[in-house]
């Protein structure tokens, strides 16, 4: 008897989930892309960013004649949360893909959750466009199916010490030591093998390479051992709380330990509201910034930075930036495919070379990938906030704002 | 017996039903909850059985999968073999800890399991050479190979999956049944009374841990292949150990397919949930955590006994027998 | 940076950080004293006081030391009425449940309350502009931050309060009773049920306090509580379940633990080390470093 209940029990959950999620079947006028990112959890800020520039993208392209190669075409975006682990990511994205037709995807934002679900994208023949930065996404056994349009995660690092030597050269700042901070997650192992990298070239002693857990409630252990190291300055990787909790540690230390920014935490409207004007000087990397000189060149895009700012309340943040010019690329390669078959809009991104439109929000400008699926000409930005603003400082070819000596 | 055919044939439909339906995602939902099943039940071994809540157990998933993999990519030890090495690990693991954890009960018992699940997660991601650390090991194939584990079509996994969710099941019911099943429920009933009458408590307590996490480690060696990716936080971390946790007393730890139906409870919810509510962000989550609450507070038993009392509440329903009614 | 500099800096971190774990574990301690209940929900109380309290700040005074600090009395008055509500519509039924029951319960209401925080407030990260966040006082070559101090000297005033409380006023006596055993309390006269009701009100009303404590430094988002309740957990069982003077010490003792072993081991072994501690305490003497056996608070 109990058997039996149980069965019904489980018949019922067949039913139930069988029918979850929007069918979007094949409508002649729409067509289906997904965007696939968490919405729940710690990281739900993150996919919230990218979420909100997505609709602002699919509206863009929608208003001004959708899909033009299609008809006219309109763009309908499926939301779906990635949730917090790889199995909720796996078969949230098995859902999606397996419920309606996709032409393309975004997601999902965190390279362990983008890892877990690739398999799942490369089944369905889907593409999906993602901005975790993770070197091991773009490796050549991926399946072909993902294209990142972030700058890979060692870039980051690069970056960082490249900046750092041109203040040194600029400011004759003597600067010879160094500190990694990273949180413990591939963000920040990515980002501090780049700083390692080039740290010996630039003649960069390492005094400090340390991995903390990212739910840490107290950064203070982590400026002793930064003053202890007699590093000069600190590259840390942080995500939001803990970004605070360093610099605020910092500031309680009285350190004058130089702070070049590892993105994430440092970069995002949250630690602007946590420093107040006290954040203006802090520098750091990132993937991407709102006032590049490819985004202030073009009026229309200095547009759209505007109006996610009137509609969301705050500057665009990179997150949402890079979700805006995945989109558009999406839109872009679907037009150039002239179909929404997702093989062929997967060929048609692989050979895309994005020059105007939503697409070049991304610096420098222009968007393709190479055989891997990586972006070949993004490099990571430097960004110090000036007046309550994250603003573009380095590199010569993005800057549009100089650098006030941190 | 009767119970072993029973369920035996309630496989047969299962996989039948598995093999026939096209979908693949519920192929893939249907996986992912039968190895959270086979979890629960192996947890049950400890909880239902000795009253030991364990909030630690999602180290014998971890700590065998790893085992598998790392044999597998570095020594070129068949997964096969490593499977059962990694179990070997498991079981020495749980020994240690059960051992360590003898004299506790109740709310000690649990944190001490937290605390021992978290050192382990700790360990994994410290020692980054050997396991990868945080980035995690992904498992990539393009073709079917068997003896690597490795299945291209979601159905192969499914039907392992429903496999050792029968075996673990027909095997706690032979357990239950059997001496040593006696001894794990007096010492759960009393423990003194049960060493006045000669149980050899330290031992069977050990032997119950052990089991629990063999049982586990045998779902979790095949769950890594099939999840194709080896995430340190999410395998060892403290989510997967509650989830496990819940799903059995959620479902009923005093029933023998309890756990079962926890775990059937809990995948559904949360698909539908996710389907229906992701996007509205943190819906999905408020409404797994408040169902949970709904059940506990309806029947802390759990969902079989509240399904039970609904039975038993049907009017007219044909009673068992005349006799029993002491015509 | 000399040697004893770096440790007695350390020792300081710890102390600071630990008031705010000790003032989590105090009323999650003198829940499982009286009630034998581990609330595996505490950590969303914390997280429910801090958004309280930020929606308090936002409310009334410019942003200032007193405009960011007067609403931890109001926040915890607001909290204590929650746990109120709490023990009357959930816990008053739980009693009866076994122990898993209730466990589980906690862990749903816990996964769902961080849902909720969500779908009500947003994801997005609240921090009130105030003067405190950096702010440290400096004696000599060590630096104490403004907030964390502030909040530790709460806790160890909290701390005496609770002591004069359970010992001197009915309240208290009768707390104690019904911890050591329900029934006898109850042939004496004592209200159980009163006393539970009570017993809740402050335990969320304390991490109520310790949540508004807190905002002026740390981020304010759903998930925020787990970051704080683990390592309360730890505090009461190394404390001894039941003591809540313990409960201080143990959040005290762990929090140097952690401060310690961060800054002369590998920063990511410090919360293994904290685990280490307290298998450690539970192996060797179960009943906690603080409970002489027989006292139950």
């Amino acid at each position: 008897m109990h058997k039996f209940l149980a069965a019904l029990a489980v018949a019922g959950a067949i039913v139930l989930t069988s029918n979850a999620g929007s069918f979007s079947a094949h409508a002649a006028d729409q067509i289906n892309i997904a965007i696939i990112v968490p919405l729940s959890g710690p990281n739900a800020s993150v996919g919230e960013q990218a979420v909100n520039a997505a609709k602002l993208a699919v509206a863009d392209v929608n208003d001004t004649g959708g899909i033009k190669s299609m008809g006219g075409a309109k763009l309908n975006l499926i939301i779906a949360d990635a949730t917090n682990d790889p199995q909720g990511a796996i078969n949230t994205s098995e859902r999606v893909l397996s419920q309606n037709t996709v032409a393309g995807a975004y997601g999902l934002a965190l390279s362990p959750l983008t890892t877990a679900a690739l398999p799942a994208f490369v089944k369905h023949h889907v593409a999906v466009i993602t901005s975790a930065i993770s070197d091991t996404l773009v490796t050549p056994n991926n399946g072909g199916y993902l294209f990142q349009i972030a700058p890979k995660g060692s870039a980051f690092g690069n970056q960082q010490v490249e900046f750092l030597k041109f203040l040194n050269a600029t400011y004759e700042m003597g600067i010879s030591k160094a500190a990694i901070l990273y949180v413990n997650n591939p963000y920040g192992i990515a980002t501090k093998n780049g700083v390692e990298q080039l740290a010996k070239n630039a003649g960069l002693e390492i005094g400090l390479d340390s991995a903390y857990p990212g739910d840490i409630t107290d950064a203070s252990p982590l400026v002793s051992k930064i003053e202890q190291s007699g590093a000069q300055v600190l590259f840390p990787v942080s995500y939001i709380t803990d970004s605070s909790l360093i610099l605020t540690a910092l500031r309680s230390a009285n350190s004058h330990v130089l702070v070049i920014g590892g993105g994430a935490g440092f970069i995002w409207p949250p630690i602007g509201k946590s420093l107040g004007d006290k954040v203006n000087g802090l520098t750091s990397v990132a993937s991407w910034n709102l006032d590049s000189k490819n985004v202030v060149a073009d009026p229309k895009l200095v547009d759209v930075t505007k109006r996610y700012a009137s509609a969301y309340g705050t500057f665009m943040p990179e997150q949402a930036g890079e979700a805006y010019a995945g989109i558009s690329v999406l839109a872009a390669a679907i037009e150039a495919a002239k179909s929404d078959d997702p093989g062929k809009v997967r060929d048609a991104l692989a050979a895309i070379d994005v020059k105007s439109g939503g697409g070049s929000l991304m610096q420098p400008g222009e968007v393709a990938f190479d055989a891997n699926g990586a972006n070949r000409y993004v490099q990571p930005v430097m960004i110090q906030w000036q007046s309550g603003i994250p603003h573009t400082v380095f590199p010569e070819s993005v800057a549009t704002s100089k650098v006030v000596k941190p | 017996m009767k119970r072993a055919l029973v369920i035996m044939v309630v496989w047969a439909l299962f996989a039948s039903a598995g093999i026939l339906l096209r979908n693949n995602y519920l192929v893939s939902v249907a996986t992912s909850a039968a190895f959270l099943a086979v979890w629960g039940q192996s947890w049950n071994v400890l909880g239902g059985l000795s009253g030991n809540i364990s909030l630690g157990h999602s180290m014998f998933v971890a700590v065998p999968a790893y085992v598998t993999i790392l044999l597998f990519q570095r020594a070129d030890v068949s997964p096969l073999l490593g499977a059962l090495l990694g179990i070997a690990a498991a079981v020495a693991l749980a020994a240690v800890i059960g051992a360590a954890t003898l004299r506790l009960t109740g709310p000690y018992f649990s944190l001490a399991t937290l605390a021992a699940g978290a050192v382990v997660l700790s360990l994994i991601l410290h020692y980054d050479e050997l396991t990868s650390g945080p980035s995690g090991i992904p498992i990539s194939f393009a073709h079917d190979a068997p003896e690597k584990l490795e299945f291209t079509n979601v159905r192969a996994y499914y039907l392992i999956a429903i496999t050792l969710l029968a075996a673990v099941t027909i095997f706690l019911d032979m357990i239950k049944r059997s001496r040593l099943g006696y001894y794990i429920a007096s010492i759960k009933s009393s423990e003194a009374a049960a060493a006045a009458a000669g149980v050899r408590v330290a031992w069977v307590k050990v032997l119950a841990f052990c089991l629990s996490a063999a049982l586990t480690a045998l779902g979790g060696v095949f769950y890594v292949f099939f999840i194709g990716f080896a995430d340190p936080n999410f395998l060892a971390g403290l989510a997967l150990s509650v989830k496990i946790a819940l799903i059995a007393v959620v479902g009923g730890t005093g029933f023998l397919i309890g756990p079962i139906i926890g775990a059937v409870f809990y995948e559904t919810i949360d698909a539908v949930a996710n389907a229906y509510f992701g996007a509205a962000g943190g819906w999905d989550v408020m409404i797994l955590g408040l169902s949970v609450v709904a059940i506990v507070m309806t029947d802390p038993r759990g969902l079989c006994f509240m399904a039970e009392r609904l039975w038993q509440a049907i009017p007219f329903r044909p009673k068992e027998s005349i006799s029993a009614r002491g015509v | 940076m000399n040697a004893i500099n770096v440790l007695a800096q350390a020792v300081v971190n710890g102390l600071l950080i630990g008031g705010v774990y000790a003032l989590v574990a105090v009323g999650l301690n003198l829940m499982f004293g009286v009630m034998k209940l581990v609330n595996f929900a505490h950590g969303e109380f914390l997280m429910m006081g801090m958004y309280v309290a930020v929606a308090l700040a936002g409310l009334a005074l410019p942003a200032s030391f007193i405009g960011i600090y007067w609403v931890a009395v109001p926040a915890m008055l607001i909290m204590a009425v929650v746990g109120a509500c709490f023990y009357l519509l959930l816990l008053d039924r739980a009693a009866k449940f076994g122990e898993s029951p209730q466990i589980l319960l906690t862990i749903g209401l816990s996964i769902g309350g961080q849902g909720l925080a969500q779908v009500l407030r947003g994801s997005d990260f609240k921090l009130v502009p105030n003067p405190i966040n950096g702010a440290a006082l400096h004696l000599g070559s060590i630096y104490f931050q403004v907030g964390p101090a502030i909040s530790f000297i709460v806790a160890i005033a909290v701390t005496i309060v609770m002591a004069w409380i359970l010992r001197s006023t009915r309240f208290g006596k009768s707390a104690r009773a019904v911890a050591e055993s329900v029934e006898t309390a109850e042939m004496l006269g004592i209200d159980a049920r009163r006393v539970y009701m009570i017993t809740t009100a402050i335990a969320i009303g304390l991490v109520g306090l310790a949540g508004a404590l807190v905002i002026p430094y740390h981020f304010t988002f759903p998930n925020v509580g787990q970051n704080f309740v683990v390592v309360a957990f730890l505090a009461i069982v190394i404390a001894g379940l039941g003591s809540v003077i313990g409960a201080v010490f143990g959040g005290l003792l762990l929090g140097v633990m952690q401060s310690l072993t961060a800054a002369y081991l590998d920063i990511d072994l410090s919360t293994a080390a904290i685990y280490v501690l307290f298998l450690a305490v539970l192996l060797l003497r179960p009943q906690g470093l603080f409970s002489r056996g027989q006292r139950t608070l």
